[in-house]
């Protein structure tokens, strides 16, 4: 019982970082209708100045806030320069085209920071709270707070303000957007942008976990992935109950059936909820084509 | 309105010829018609791999075969990217199939024959089967389901490993001989008999490309409405196309396990299945022998990268290639080659005619 | 045929003619030419694993000190290292390259288990002999030299350390389900029985994982003392422990050289130090020869962790290779010895050097039949217990 009720809660605990890697994917989904594959990278060369800057004496806050700093700029560079511009061939090139940003940032920072994994600081270890004999670091509390405000924001933001109604509608229609007053173009910047600060954001939540090296964030994108595909494209709470739901599902697996497991489970159950509710769980929309 | 200034139209002969000009345009870019000439490059593209592997050092022949066999299941993959539209993370799962499947039979006392045979239909009954829930996904769906079967991979060779050896891998048998030829590593024998498999491969894939099958595939790739107008079940085609990708990546991975001569659960991580589409985005999915190039890209150019540019940063090279393919339109290599060559033609034999 | 089909062949076959030109460019120089001695290896330098690439450069560190004290009899030693990215389908293509375009006599410390069996076949069949960086047991051949402890022995130390240095019987394993990970799984298995114990709980995990808390939890259900866990690398020896400090579980932990490194204590935040044991069959930077190791990896690899087992591994390998070259050379009256004369001197070869114990290949071609054990103090790794053949 101690065993199941363990499980539960941190599956809970690591899910909601799940959740959050899915969040920046499914902003930049939102307006223009395909996937991102070098969030990962983006957040990596965020987090490699950060340690810069903390080993030459910034603190952690600063440390922080450049990493968000420099995730959102190369976010909104790679959005503007490589992919936004490649959708007037289809959605298939600018999908790809992340993977081609990808290749290219992970083989820049392997040239130049190395392979070598690093140990990133983090908000504190000291406990702040135990609940049923598990210990939450104030790092575990500041990832919850700080990912509940992240998905509250921007539930608020999709549903509320003006250039978010427009983002969800610019997806379906490009006219739409306009309509509302914000041109096309602008809104998918906007999205890379916030994109790219949203995969900062998890890799400081990330990296002291998994310690940080070219691929440590790259390493969640498959439960991102998952997470959106089953929590549905188009909600940013479907996102949050998936992810909590992969981490608590991918521990009982671990521990019931075998750990080798896992990715099949994930692969299986993705695959399941597609067939029984095709827009995710949470999904309301039909879509289509990458 | 220029060419009507720039050439006297009353030529008669003109009229067929923008006609001529056209198809020829439209030929290259939905890789139909023309089968004749499109065989031709096909045997030709195939030699000129036979002999520029036949007069490299030994090591680089080990590329350039595997590069075949990555071309063929580039081929595959081609089939769901090229006509269906639909982005597939996946053959190296097929490959993966394929390989495993072959090794356990011939480990186990089957002929290798046999064990290929053996291999390849249990690989395409089990794509099939995959395939059914997969096609009820579509773009972005299909993407992601495909990348996380692909991921699932190497662990779940290691859950099995009964079956596949675990980590340690599974040795391939290495003294398969056909008509005295060793087939196996960098082996002539190999060399050739990859680039039979993928002749043969590509020749079906083009005719039936051409024919009936291809035009319905086509057809609902574009417009499923179109499809089901014209009388195709899409879900059936789509099943069909899914599983001929399923077989080529099958066929490749025996072919994978015979030049390896042994295989392991990282050598199919889900970067062989990007690789894959990749090489198929770079070459063209649209042409058959394209898909050579494409094999080239993922299994010749890393290894003769490494001569020129630090191996760390390699990818920083196929990252740039990628991106100037779909700068390029994403129509790939190949149908660039095409064009350039048609427009040779138009320059020396349009003129000569028009001059005549 | 169509002009365009003509204009295509032209352009086909020319464009392969370059190609061509360009493949077989390479194989003029050959070995045998100089007075150089050309081994080779292969690494992961980039892809997803190329953390791992730290032993090699050490490696290289150890003969570019040789070559620069004037290289074996008056012969440099030429070292070209190609990158398989840890791809068991690249690694045939590079050891190809080294040994049929780089003619190069032997390998010297390639890494990997899976790529090394994916060439170990063809480099027996070209009678190309290797010093292999990796533990697999079952890489061990006529052609092919283990120098890293077999894990069924560093498991097996491990678990006796536990029951009879530290006095303690509830010992619990956690394993990788690969061939290190049951082979040091069995070897501790063994002791205890031997003992009249048996493991609190074997548990399994996967190391491309991003989560282990179920490992954690299950561990802390055995209520062991000791947590045997030698297989692991350092990032994911880490994220275990990580997981189970976090549910206020804090045995003793059982690891080898495999996880003993910076980015281990790095992950931890230093939270196992005093409580980590780590089996070697290395030698420590704060060892009499240790000294030497630091200041040739300062001069000739500053860029690579003095510390770690891993580098450690691979700059013994290096010394092996020298010292097994030095004698090939004397075997060969001051020539460049073929691989050949190589496997000959190799075949008969022991050591038990200040580097290294317990090699004997004249028997089998495993690894070193003697560890010691290490306790991480204050980041420092020192002796608990000294050198002593593996149970």
């Amino acid at each position: 019982m101690e065993l199941l009720q363990t499980s539960l809660i941190l599956g809970v605990v690591v899910g909601i970082v799940y959740s959050l890697s899915g969040a920046g994917l499914v902003v930049i989904f939102r307006t223009s209708g395909y996937i991102s594959f070098t969030q990962g990278d983006i957040a990596a060369v965020g987090l490699f100045v950060g340690l810069a800057a903390y080993n030459s004496g910034a603190g952690y806050v600063w440390t922080a806030l450049l990493v968000i700093a420099v995730s959102t700029l190369v976010g909104g560079l790679v959005g503007a320069l490589i992919t936004v511009p490649l959708e007037k061939h289809g959605h298939l090139p600018a999908a790809l085209s992340t993977i081609a940003t990808a290749l290219i940032i992970s083989g820049l920072l392997n040239l130049t920071v190395g392979g070598d994994p690093r140990s990133f600081p983090e908000v504190s270890r000291s406990e702040a709270l135990s609940i049923l004999g598990v210990q939450m670091s104030w790092s575990d509390v500041a990832g919850v707070l700080v990912s509940a405000s992240v998905f509250i924001g921007l539930g608020v933001f999709f549903s509320r303000s003006r250039m978010g109604v427009a983002m969800r509608a610019v997806n379906d229609n490009k006219l739409a957007g306009e309509l509302l007053g914000v041109p096309d173009r602008r809104l998918k910047l906007v999205s890379w942008t916030v994109a790219g600060a949203l995969s900062g954001l998890l890799g400081l939540f990330v990296a002291p976990i998994l310690s940080l090296s070219t691929v440590s964030v790259n390493t969640l994108l498959v439960f991102g992935f998952c997470a959106i595909v089953i929590g549905g494209f188009d909600s940013i709470f479907g996102a949050l109950v998936a992810g909590t739901a992969i981490g608590v599902m991918t521990n009982l697996t671990s521990t019931y059936l075998d750990p080798n497991l896992v990715p099949t489970v994930l692969w299986a159950s993705m695959l399941l909820v597609l067939l029984v509710r095709p827009n995710g769980l949470f999904g309301r929309r039909k879509l289509v084509r990458v | 309105m220029t060419t009507t200034v720039d050439r006297p139209t009353a030529d008669p002969g003109s009229a067929p010829r923008r006609r001529r000009r056209l198809s020829d345009r439209a030929a290259t870019t939905t890789g139909r018609g023309r089968v004749g000439a499109r065989l031709a490059t096909l045997v030709v593209a195939c030699l000129a791999i036979f002999a520029f592997g036949q007069s490299s050092t030994p090591a680089i022949k080990y590329a350039v075969i595997l590069s075949v066999v990555y071309a063929i299941a580039v081929l595959g993959n081609n089939a769901v990217l090229g006509l269906l539209g639909e982005m597939n993370l996946s053959s190296g799962v097929s490959m993966a199939l394929g390989a495993y499947a072959f090794c356990y039979f011939a480990n186990d006392g089957m002929g290798v024959v046999a064990a290929a045979v053996a291999a390849v239909a249990l690989s395409t009954a089990l794509a099939a089967i995959v395939a059914i829930p997969t096609t009820r996904l579509q773009g972005i769906f299909t993407a992601l389901a495909t990348f996380a079967l692909a991921y699932a991979i190497p662990t779940l060779a290691i859950y099995m490993k009964e079956y596949t050896g675990g980590d340690e891998g599974t040795p391939a048998p290495f003294d398969f001989e056909i008509f005295g030829q060793l087939v196996s590593g960098s082996t002539t024998g190999m060399l050739v008999a990859a680039l039979v498999v993928f002749a043969v491969l590509a020749a079906a894939s083009l005719l039936m490309l051409n024919a009936a099958p291809g035009r319905a595939a086509l057809m609902v790739g574009e417009s499923e409405l179109a499809g089901v107008t014209n009388g195709f079940n899409p879900r059936v085609i789509k099943v069909l196309v899914w599983t001929w990708a399923g077989f080529a990546g099958a066929v490749a991975g025996v072919l994978y396990a015979l030049t390896v001569g042994f295989i392991g659960p990282t050598g199919f991580g889900f970067m062989l299945g990007v690789w894959i589409l990749v090489g198929g985005v770079v070459a063209g999915a649209r042409s058959a022998w394209g898909a050579l190039l494409g094999g080239l890209f993922v299994g010749l150019v890393p290894v003769e990268l490494q001569s020129y540019v630090p191996a760390e940063g390699t990818s920083i090279v196929f990252g740039v290639i990628l991106l100037l393919a779909l700068l390029a339109g994403g129509n790939g290599l190949a149908q660039w080659i095409e064009r350039i060559g048609l427009l040779i033609k138009e320059r020396t034999f349009g003129r000569k005619k028009v001059d005549a | 045929m169509s002009k365009k089909l003509v204009g295509l062949t032209v352009a086909l076959t020319t464009l392969s003619t370059a190609l061509a030109g360009c493949g077989g460019g390479g194989d003029s120089a050959s070995g045998a030419g100089g007075d150089e001695i050309v081994i080779g290896a292969f690494s992961p330098l980039s892809g997803p694993a190329v953390s791992a690439s730290s032993g090699i450069y050490a490696t290289k560190a150890a003969l570019d000190k040789v070559n620069d004290a004037g290289g074996i009899d008056g012969h440099k030693i030429k070292f070209i290292i190609k990158d398989d990215q840890f791809d068991p389908a690249k690694t045939p293509g590079v050891t190809r390259e080294l040994v049929e375009t780089d003619r190069v006599s032997m390998l010297c410390g390639p890494q990997g288990s899976v790529p090394f069996g994916a060439v170990k076949d063809y480099l027996a069949a070209r009678k190309i002999p290797t010093i292999v960086n990796a533990g697999a047991p079952t890489l061990a051949g006529e052609y092919s030299y283990l120098v890293s402890s077999p894990f069924d022995g560093v498991g097996a130390m491990l678990a006796q350390f536990a029951v009879e240095d530290l006095d303690i019987d509830k010992v619990a394993i956690a394993y990788s389900d690969d061939a290190l990970g049951t082979s040091a799984r069995d070897g501790a298995v063994r002791i205890l029985e031997a003992d009249g114990l048996e493991p609190l709980g074997e548990i399994k995990y996967d190391i491309t994982a991003t989560d282990f808390s179920s490992q954690a939890i299950q561990l802390k259900a055995t209520g062991a003392d000791f947590v045997s866990i030698p297989a692991a690398q350092a990032n994911v020896a880490g994220l275990v422990i990580n997981a189970a400090e976090k549910i206020g579980y804090k045995p003793i932990w059982g690891l080898s050289y495999a996880a003993q490194n910076k980015t281990l204590v790095d992950v931890t935040k230093g939270a196992i130090d005093g409580r980590a044991y780590f089996a070697t069959p290395y030698i420590t930077e704060e060892s009499e020869t240790g000294a030497e190791y630091a200041a040739t990896l300062a001069e000739y690899a500053p860029d690579v962790e003095v510390n770690s087992g891993a580098t450690i591994a691979g700059y013994t390998i290096g010394e092996l290779c020298v010292d097994v070259l030095t004698k090939a050379v004397e075997a060969a009256d001051g020539e460049v010895p073929t691989s050949a004369q190589i496997q000959e001197t190799l075949s008969s070869y022991t050591a038990d050097n200040d580097y290294i114990q317990g090699i004997d290949w004249s028997d089998e071609p495993d690894g070193a039949a003697a560890a010691q054990i290490l306790q991480l103090k204050d980041g420092k790794y020192v002796e608990s217990k000294p050198f002593a053949p593996l149970p």
